[in-house]
């Protein structure tokens, strides 16, 4: 059951991310980028870390998306239908060197042999779980991230200052 | 003896030397004053020489070329021939130099004007008195590098830079022949000396006629080059650019000699061929009836007698293609007396005339310059060959040459040396009525009629004639003298019984007098055919003479056989080739590496997508790397 | 397991590869550059998620929250300027700022 979810969802990321490459209306695209973030938020749920899956959504989804969602609708950049779609010629270097890495990685990722599971199958790693990885291992890692956060946002404020016309 | 012969070359050389060096610093009497008094001094020597002298001898001054078998020391000789002829050289070139004090008294050059004068004397000296061939040769190139120079002398004007050109590019073809003849005839027979060489000849092993014959004939063209014969003469006319001194001294009496005294020098060695005999002969021939025809019609006195001198040293080839080398002797130095002393007469009539060339606009001289005029007509009477006079003789003791080697061959060589005694009568009186006789027209006026005073003469230019004058005159004395004198070197000649000699100096007499007669009624004072001539010349020319005149349309012939292909040759490899091919190409190749270097430098132009493209692909490759280690 | 962990790192590799696509091919937008880095990231926290799913271990969940946290940041600082650059110049093509090129 699980197996056929997980490649129903695998398959609907792959079409709406490349939708939302295709995509020339700037506000289609970060829709498109949603609706690809949301079935992968589900897939982290499957993968046993609902955690994620829910910082993906809130934060991922719903900060970042609407963010660029702001942006874009800000910047008024007139009628965007007009726009014209990058070209065929126009991707054509993207679209070899993507291709090499895709075939590069596969090959790699399927060449090596897979360690064994150690562990319980588990289906659901839970909050205290995470909870005690995140705060006994990782505590130094959260105060540099904490810090980097603040350091965004003086970098944003300062970007953003009203400036004298 | 030794002293001697080295005071005759080296004196010359010395005040050339002393010329350039010392030229500036000196004041104008003084460098003219050395330069007439070397040439004098190697008289001097000449003379002393002469009386010490009592057979061929061979003086050794030094070493000059030595390598393994390859010797060339530098040794003068000094026989009959080679004493008449340094004699005849120095007296001349020494009367040439009194003469160009005052015909360069205005020109600013004389410093390098009496320099070369200098030089070529002393080259013209070593040639003659060269004991090898390699020194020969020395001498052969020194004065065909001071003829150049002379020419081109005043050579602001492209003109006569143009001419010294020509003369050197022509006669350095010549020079070939001679060099090409020298190395082989070393080859050969392992020595430059001459004597040497002329007794080696036919016995030496592997040398056969055919050898020999070949020999000669690149002597041959060496001759033609610088004698100015067919068919690489068309350089002397155009000589005549030069000052009116250096056309006497280079181009009359001594370098244009220089030819048929190599002949003569080789004669025991080539002579024995009679395809080489023959072709001397031919060649003599053809050229003083060219000459001659082409005096007939030429305009310009000193082209007239430039023409006169082909024709000459056309019979004293004619003479060494019969075996006369002794009447080739006499008939050179008489014909070095009276051509110098018409060409010192011709510059001083140009300069009376203010530099007025063209006899058709000259006349009446006769009463104006009664000083220049009597010797004047002295030499024409000699080139003309009337019978007392030096050159009467001369000549007809060529013709007797001919005459006596009998054969068909010979007696149409006789017949045509005949006839152009014929016209050389008619050129030399026409240019003598011309030039000062009379016109009783109003039309033709010259200078003198017209009371226009001309311009007067420094004193030494006249002076100088009178000597030329007297030994032209009566060289024919000297002739039997110079026979015996050089006598060893006629084996070849044929005897000649006096009484068919008789006949024959009767029968030159009668064509000198017919020719004397036509050109009196053509030229001669108050007749009517003058004045048509006169009035003919007014007028563009007729065909025949604008053929004449052309000197056979030779210069034509040869600008479109050989200048004008060569041109196109030089010019296409100069455009196509060099600058096309060779520069193109470098021009291409550094264009495209400036493209190269455009090309690769769009990569720091500042654009961000190319940048992230570079990242990525950098990124690629590694990924790709190991990619490529796993499989 | 649900699904082999290749499985996993396949959807991954294709994510990642249209992040690429995406961020090389879009010069005349800035802003689809940056939605190409997104897909790129999430990529990136997918294999993270599946390695922590692999071993059973909360080790890669807790990287994968700090990947979210540190895009946060990365991202509202570019677009901040994003809107800096358009008032400046009206555009935001890629290609339009040059003034660091090499002269």
């Amino acid at each position: 059951m699980a197996q056929i979810l997980f490649y129903l969802l695998a398959g609907v990321i792959i079409i709406a991310t490349v939708l939302a490459v295709t995509e020339k209306h700037a506000v289609h695209a970060v829709v498109y980028l949603v609706t690809s973030f949301f079935g992968l938020a589900v897939v982290f749920y499957l993968l046993a870390a609902p955690l994620i899956a829910v910082f993906e959504v809130i934060i991922y989804a719903g900060a970042v998306m609407v963010l660029f969602l702001f942006v874009v609708m800000m910047l008024d950049r007139g009628n965007p239908e007009e726009a014209k779609r990058p070209t065929l010629m126009h991707c054509l270097p993207a679209l070899v060197l993507s291709g090499i890495i895709l075939a590069s990685l596969v090959l790699l990722l399927l060449s090596q042999p897979v360690p064994g599971i150690n562990g319980t199958d588990r289906s659901f790693l839970g909050v205290e779980d995470f909870a005690l990885t995140l705060f006994r291992k990782y505590g130094v890692a959260i105060e540099i991230i904490s810090m980097q956060l603040l350091f965004a946002i003086v970098g944003v404020l300062y970007l953003g200052r009203r400036r004298k016309p | 003896m030794k002293t001697a012969l080295t005071l005759i070359v080296l004196l010359p050389l010395l005040g050339a030397v002393g010329s350039i060096l010392l030229g500036r610093l000196l004041p104008r009497r003084v460098v003219e004053i050395l330069a007439c008094g070397m040439v004098w001094g190697s008289f001097a020597a000449g003379l002393c020489a002469a009386s010490i002298y009592t057979g061929p001898v061979v003086v050794e001054l030094g070493s000059w070329i030595s390598s393994f078998t390859f010797t060339a020391p530098i040794s003068l000789m000094l026989d009959p021939l080679s004493l008449s002829l340094i004699l005849m050289i120095s007296f001349v070139c020494g009367l040439i130099h009194l003469y160009s004090i005052g015909y360069m008294a205005g020109d600013s050059d004389y410093v390098r004007f009496f320099a070369l004068l200098n030089l070529f004397t002393g080259a013209m000296l070593l040639l003659v008195l060269a004991e090898n061939l390699l020194l020969l040769y020395l001498g052969w190139e020194g004065v065909g590098f001071c003829s150049y120079a002379l020419i081109g002398f005043w050579y602001k004007e492209t003109k006569n830079a143009t001419a010294g050109r020509k003369a050197f590019i022509v006669t350095r073809i010549g020079d070939i022949g001679l060099a090409l003849g020298v190395v082989w005839m070393f080859k050969l027979f392992h020595t430059f000396s001459i004597p040497e060489l002329n007794q080696a000849g036919q016995t030496h092993p592997g040398v056969g006629m055919g050898v020999i014959t070949a020999l000669g004939l690149l002597l041959l063209v060496g001759a033609m080059g610088k004698s100015a014969q067919a068919p690489l003469m068309v350089w002397l006319p155009d000589a005549m650019a030069g000052p009116t001194p250096v056309s006497a001294q280079i181009h009359a009496a001594t370098m244009v000699t220089a030819g048929v005294y190599l002949l003569m020098r080789m004669f025991p060695l080539i002579g024995v061929s009679t395809v080489v005999v023959g072709a001397i002969a031919v060649t003599g021939a053809f050229t003083a009836f060219y000459g001659a025809t082409c005096a007939l019609a030429e305009r310009d006195l000193k082209r007239i007698l430039a023409y006169s001198t082909l024709s000459q040293i056309g019979y004293m080839m004619l003479a060494v293609g019969s075996g006369a080398i002794t009447a080739a002797t006499f008939h050179l130095i008489v014909h070095a007396f009276f051509k110098a002393l018409l060409f010192l007469g011709a510059g001083c009539v140009i300069n009376a005339l203010h530099h007025e060339q063209d006899i058709f606009r000259m006349g009446g001289l006769r009463r104006t310059l009664p000083w220049v005029f009597w010797p004047f007509l002295a030499g024409a009477l000699c080139l003309a060959g009337v019978p007392p006079t030096g050159g009467f003789f001369s000549k007809e003791s060529i013709l007797t040459a001919v005459y006596m080697q009998g054969g068909m061959f010979y007696g149409a060589l006789y017949l045509v040396g005949t006839f152009t005694v014929l016209l050389t009568v008619i050129y030399t009186l026409r240019m003598v009525f011309l030039v000062f006789g009379k016109s009783r027209s109003s039309q033709a006026g010259s200078p003198a009629e017209k009371n226009i005073p001309v311009q007067p003469l420094p004193r030494i230019m006249e002076i100088t004639l009178f000597p030329l004058a007297l030994l032209a005159l009566f060289g024919g004395v000297a002739g039997s003298v110079l026979a015996s004198f050089l006598a060893p070197l006629n084996e070849q000649a044929a005897y000649s019984p006096h009484a068919t000699e008789g006949i024959l100096q009767g029968v030159a007499s009668l064509v000198v007098l017919a020719g004397i007669v036509i050109a009196w009624l053509t030229y001669g004072h108050g007749h009517r055919w003058r004045e048509r001539r006169l009035a003919a010349a007014a007028r563009p020319p007729t065909r025949l003479v604008a053929f004449l005149q052309a000197g056979w349309y030779f210069d034509t012939l040869y600008a479109w056989l050989f200048i004008r292909p060569y041109t196109r040759l030089a010019t296409f490899l100069w455009q196509r080739v060099d600058e096309g091919m060779i520069d193109d190409s470098l021009d291409w190749t550094a264009a495209q590496v400036g493209r190269g270097g455009q090309f690769f430098g769009r990569w720091g132009k500042g654009r961000l997508s190319l940048y992230m493209l570079s990242l990525v692909a950098g990124a690629t490759i590694m990924i790709g790397w190991f990619a490529w280690e796993v499989l | 397991m649900i699904v082999p962990l290749s499985h996993l790192l396949l959807l991954a590799s294709i994510l990642f590869a249209l992040g690429v696509v995406c961020v090389l091919s879009w010069r005349s937008n800035v802003i689809m550059v940056l939605v190409g880095i997104e897909i790129m990231l999430n990529a990136a926290v997918l294999v993270f998620v599946a390695g922590s799913y692999q071993w059973g271990m909360a080790d890669g969940q807790v990287f994968a929250l700090m990947i979210i946290a540190m895009t946060s940041a990365e991202v509202s600082l570019a677009l901040a300027m994003v809107v800096y650059l358009h008032q400046r110049r009206k555009t935001v093509d890629v290609d339009a700022f040059r003034e660091l090129r090499d002269r």
